[in-house]
């Protein structure tokens, strides 16, 4: 059986609301923390850890294993218990930038004073939140489990990185917006190791957008690429990124030999606990030959040579 | 063509963007060796409006045209057209500023960690006229703080700008206004109206705005609301005017020039004449006039005016009493200028409130310019200043709002205003009152417009309202 406590419900509340974009939820119980994933059309992974520190109190039952395999696992639904944490965790204060230290002046509900008590006794069994407040108020939200079916597992391998980046959320968040206004279908994705050059572009049909960022310190905390690479992804898929992207504070991206993204972000609870958001998207066009879009970084077919443009670069 | 504006432009680049996307979603660029004009035409050709961007307006104007491209062979000039939603996209939620300036250091350094803010700083953006086999497209980059770069490429096509065809110097009506009062002003309009009644009225500019049926709460207003507002010639840099039938146009082009005036911070000088002539709103800024930008609206004569109001105005054809003010010759008698369209004129107008003396001082010099001003090749002026001229009648006094809504007349207001009228006759304001709804009707909607905010109290007909900024029930 399981049992925890925490107080960091409004971390809690913001770090689930990245990845409430898929109806059902599978839930994960480590030993060292809780591991909520969806997945989508077989080609974009969200996973949230909320690791031990988040909790005050984190029991979970008696039952021998290693570390790594998860002690219970089933599926949920996460709208209900969205919708129940949004009692406690939402204020004014929506999708603003303050929402992590500015205290609601108006609620009855402090926020310190919220405490929530997680537990799981088995398979079958509902998983309860129990979030007791300050004043009195007790919620129980009891959410009914259902089997876990094999999720999409996709494994990144950190030894076949080929690009990585470290990065502010708020460049890599804006960059996205401005990619966003096309409506393409695609983002791509090109790094450059001479010039030092990471690029972000979306070819719409009547304009195509490009991001680019020098090497700088302050913008591109770390920037590490093996050769020159062009990548295409999904872009509704990198869309469902967006509200965690706009919650967090940091975001690396990784790209392995395959093509495959993985944005991890990094949410920060103004106590400093920390909690990640983890992103594994597949690219597009695996070479099969079938998928003609082509990574073709100028959105042209690879057609002829092109004659000498009159556009110096 | 390659150009570049810098942060000091931009912000004025991207509203003079939006004031060309009221008009249509596309919009031509006439690219001269000095000069580049923006050109928008609405799709039922009622609108047209222009931006003529000078080279002092870039921060640097490069013309090496591609011979394919040229239209034109005296004066070489590349005529393309582009779709607005992607120009627009590109300058929405920017901040245009140096990140060297000085006022900006402090800024910075908060900026970083509050998260969030999407606010980019655009330092400058450059225009870049692409052609090649494979990307013919309008290259717009901009760099950005911390040395980020945005592209983006724009698609045109190659398509004759659209030319509107205006006789500044044929416009007997023309006046010129701080663009912030008249924005003020206009805002009092409804939100979905859709028509505009320019009428020179008893040494006011009225403005009227009609609403079509508005629907609300499934009720279907069935008298559409009309909105007055009236400037009096003070308030104008300078103003002439013939009093006649008012003319009608669309609001919305109107709108967006009053807007653009206002966001561009500068004047706005209107010109035009009878119905049925088109009307232009023209804006001016920069020091040797870099920025230009003229909309054009074609004009009808509205079709419900009231035929007495027009006898009593004069002929449609527009000599109506004349009268003309200019704030920038205040309290000077002066020659009129010899072009029609800036023939001023001044009265000697004494300190405002106290302008009980002023019918019969007025009358007198005006008589004496009188002859000044046929000698200077104006529109014939039927003689009758005192009607035109006569600021304010003994009635009137110190609270008198400068500006009156005329939503709702009654009695009073007609007594005082015929003493105004003189030789006019009292029937002037007489037009409004049948477009007035009458009681019954109001009544059926009165629980409705009572809890509704935008048809609030301010509506029903026991409140009397004599100027936008008062409510005083006494006249």
């Amino acid at each position: 059986m399981f049992e925890a406590e925490t107080t960091q419900l409004k971390h809690i509340f913001l770090s689930l609301r990245c990845i409430d974009f898929v109806k059902e939820c599978t839930v994960e119980i480590y030993k060292k923390g809780i591991k909520f994933g969806v997945d989508e059309s077989q080609s974009l992974d969200a996973h949230i850890y909320l690791q031990k520190p988040l909790f005050t109190d984190f029991k979970v039952g008696n039952i021998s294993g290693d570390e790594d395999e998860a002690v219970y696992a089933f599926k949920i639904q996460l709208q209900p218990l969205l919708h129940c944490l949004s009692i406690y965790a939402e204020s004014k204060d929506r999708m603003s930038s303050m929402q992590w230290d500015q205290p609601n002046p108006t609620g009855f509900m402090k926020r310190h004073g919220t405490r929530c008590i997680i537990r799981y006794h088995g398979k079958g069994d509902t998983f309860d939140w129990i979030i007791e407040d300050a004043t009195g108020y007790k919620t129980t939200c009891e959410l009914n489990t259902m089997e876990e079916n094999d999720a999409m597992k996709t494994e990144f391998i950190a030894s076949r990185t080929t690009v990585k980046v470290i990065m502010k959320s708020k460049w890599l968040y804006d960059a996205l917006l401005e990619l966003d206004n096309n409506l393409s279908d695609s983002l791509l994705i090109k790094t450059l190791p001479e010039k030092s050059t990471f690029a972000l572009r979306s070819i719409g049909s009547i304009s195509s957008t490009e991001v680019e960022y020098p090497s700088a310190r302050n913008v591109l905390e770390s920037f590490k690429t093996m050769s020159e690479y062009v990548h295409a992804y999904r872009f509704s898929l990198v869309r469902h990124a967006l509200k965690a992207l706009q919650a967090s504070s940091k975001a690396s991206i990784q790209i392995d030999e395959n093509g495959l993204l993985n944005l991890q972000l990094m949410l920060l609870s103004p106590q400093g606990l920390s909690s990640f958001v983890d992103f594994k998207i597949l690219p597009l066009n695996l070479n099969e030959g079938e998928d003609e879009q082509g990574s073709d970084w100028d959105g042209r077919g690879d057609s002829e040579t092109d004659d000498a443009d009159t556009e110096d670069e | 063509m390659e150009a570049s504006i810098s942060y000091l432009n931009l912000r004025d680049f991207s509203k003079v963007l939006l004031a060309l996307s009221k008009i249509d979603d596309a919009v031509h660029w006439q690219m001269k060796r000095n000069q580049i004009t923006l050109a928008a035409l609405n799709s039922s050709k009622s609108g047209f409006a222009t931006a003529c961007l000078r080279q002092g307006f870039f921060e640097k104007y490069v013309f090496r045209p591609d011979p394919l491209q040229l239209t034109g062979f005296a004066n070489e000039t590349i005529e393309i057209k582009t779709q607005l939603r992607p120009l627009l996209a590109i300058f929405k939620n920017k901040l245009f500023e140096s990140s060297s300036h000085p006022a900006n250091a402090v800024a910075a350094s908060v900026d970083d960690d509050t998260a969030m803010k999407r606010n980019v700083t655009v330092e400058q953006a450059s225009f870049k006229l692409v052609t090649g086999r494979h990307n013919c497209n309008l290259t717009v980059k901009l760099s950005c703080k911390h040395g980020i770069v945005k592209t983006f490429r724009i698609s045109y096509e190659q398509i004759e700008s659209p030319h509107a065809m205006f006789d500044k110097a044929n416009c007997h009506n023309t006046w010129t206004i701080n663009s912030k009062v008249l924005r003020d002003l206009i805002e009092h309009f409804g939100q979905r109206t859709e028509e505009l009644y320019l009428e020179a009225a008893n040494d006011r500019l009225l403005l009227t705005s009609f609403t079509e049926e508005v629907v609300h709460n499934n009720d279907v207003l069935k008298q559409p609301t009309q909105t007055s507002v009236s400037i009096d010639g003070k308030e104008f840099e300078h103003v002439a005017l013939t009093q006649g039938v008012p003319i009608a146009m669309s609001l919305r082009e109107f709108r967006a020039a009053v807007s653009l005036a206002d966001a561009l911070g500068v004047d706005i000088n209107a010109y035009y004449s009878t119905p049925n002539n088109p009307a232009l709103f023209e804006i001016v800024k920069g020091p040797q006039q870099d920025v230009v930008v003229q909309i054009i609206e074609a004009t009808i004569a509205p079709p419900d005016v009231n035929s007495k109001a027009t006898a009593a105005a004069g002929a449609p054809t527009g000599t109506g009493a004349r009268w003309y003010r200019s704030a920038r010759t205040d309290g000077v008698l002066q020659q009129a200028a010899t072009s029609r369209l800036t023939s001023m004129l001044s009265v000697p107008s004494p300190a405002r409130p106290e302008l009980n003396a002023i019918t019969a001082a007025a009358a007198e010099p005006l008589a004496a310019a009188d002859t000044s001003i046929t000698s200077a090749d104006i529109d014939a002026m039927p003689v009758e200043p005192e009607a035109s001229v006569s600021w304010r009648s003994q009635s009137d006094n110190a609270a008198e709002p400068l500006f009156q809504s005329i939503l709702f007349t009654n009695s009073e207001q007609q007594g005082s205003n015929d003493e105004n009228r003189g030789s006019q006759g009292g029937g002037s304001i007489s037009y409004y009152v049948d477009e007035m709804p009458n009681e019954e009707e109001l009544e059926a909607f009165a629980d409705d417009i009572d809890q509704d905010e935008e048809f609030g109290p301010t509506q029903r007909q026991d409140l009397q309202i004599h100027g936008i900024f008062s409510q005083s029930t006494q006249r």
